[in-house]
């Protein structure tokens, strides 16, 4: 089972999902919080849910507001950098690029791209994060106190 | 035991003896201090009892930076906005080192800056963001930081932080 979780972990960085920052807060990790990443994983996912519906809405209103949009995706982008998310965080760049070009196709297109992305890395992180629980405490990155 | 530290610096030498500056005893201990940190060898610094303020409006940056400053033994606190950190600074709370994010409601890193500067704040104050155009980090950097890194933070970038801020002493 152990080498499982090392084979899902690996695939995510492989196919671009997650990039070096995943790393950074796996090594984090220690005994007082073992969980830290999923921790954060599971903030980011409820931060970026939020996030997703403020943008919807925003662009089902029909008229663009391309500054206010800018700055959900500014936000989004941050907090998708922060945990490692690389392809949620390339089309984050894109759709800003899009906002300043005041190009609404193109907002749209990438928006439909990003929630396919953030859907996917939930997805195999929700997977990862239950295969290495079950796994035990080897496969995660732990410091001693 | 001056022959022994001599003996651990010469054997170390050996290993760095592609590097072509020369460092004197001291600042070889604080390059290896660094190079140790750069490798993974995490400094604690709870003994030296600092204390920081993560400002920063989102919450999974907070999470990351309270846990980057726990790591290496500095207490912190967080709070949500540059409002935030104003009033708690008028509450008479104070601390050795502020991660200021830039971009917040109410009140952003820029106009928390200057306000602390304002009322005489002399923490030392690091601007953290995600922008890094050269005009935003002027802007930033003329409201009163001591330093300035790039988001996302890690241990490495919080290391730097501490050294150009002088709290990263040798042990």
């Amino acid at each position: 089972m152990q080498r499982q979780v090392a084979l899902i972990k690996q695939s995510l960085f492989d196919q671009g999902y997650l990039d070096e920052q995943f790393m950074e807060l796996e090594e984090l990790q220690d005994d007082a919080n073992p969980n830290f990443v999923e921790e954060v994983a599971t903030l980011y996912f409820k931060d970026s849910a939020r996030l997703i519906n403020n943008i919807e809405q925003a662009l089902e209103r029909g008229s663009f507001d391309f500054n206010r949009l800018d700055n959900y995706m500014h936000q989004f982008k941050g907090s998708s950098t922060s945990i490692g998310a690389s392809k949620v965080k390339t089309e984050c760049t894109m759709f800003r690029e899009y906002c300043r070009a005041g190009n609404a196709e193109g907002c749209l297109r990438t928006f439909k791209q990003l929630k396919k992305e953030h859907a996917t890395l939930r997805k195999k992180l929700e997977q990862y994060f239950q295969l290495a629980r079950q796994a035990g405490p080897k496969e995660i990155a732990r410091r001693p106190k | 035991m001056i022959l022994f530290l001599c003996y651990i610096t010469t054997g170390l030498l050996l290993l760095i003896r592609d590097c072509n500056e020369f460092l004197s005893f001291c600042h070889k201990h604080i390059f290896l201090e660094v190079f140790f940190a750069m490798a993974g060898e995490v400094p604690n610094l709870a003994e030296s009892k600092l204390t920081a303020l993560v400002v920063d409006d989102n919450f999974v940056n907070q999470s990351i930076h309270h846990k980057l400053l726990d790591r290496l033994g500095i207490k912190n606190d967080v709070v949500c906005n540059g409002q935030e950190a104003v009033d708690v600074h008028c509450s008479g709370r104070n601390y050795d080192l502020i991660l200021m994010d830039m971009d917040m409601p109410i009140m952003n890193g820029i106009q928390a800056t200057k306000r602390l500067r304002e009322m005489g704040i002399e923490s030392k104050i690091a601007g953290v963001t995600t922008r890094a155009e050269e005009e935003e980090v002027k802007e930033f950097m003329e409201a009163g930081l001591n330093d300035f890194q790039e988001k996302p933070l890690t241990i490495s970038k919080l290391v730097s932080i501490l050294r150009n801020l002088d709290f990263y002493v040798q042990a």
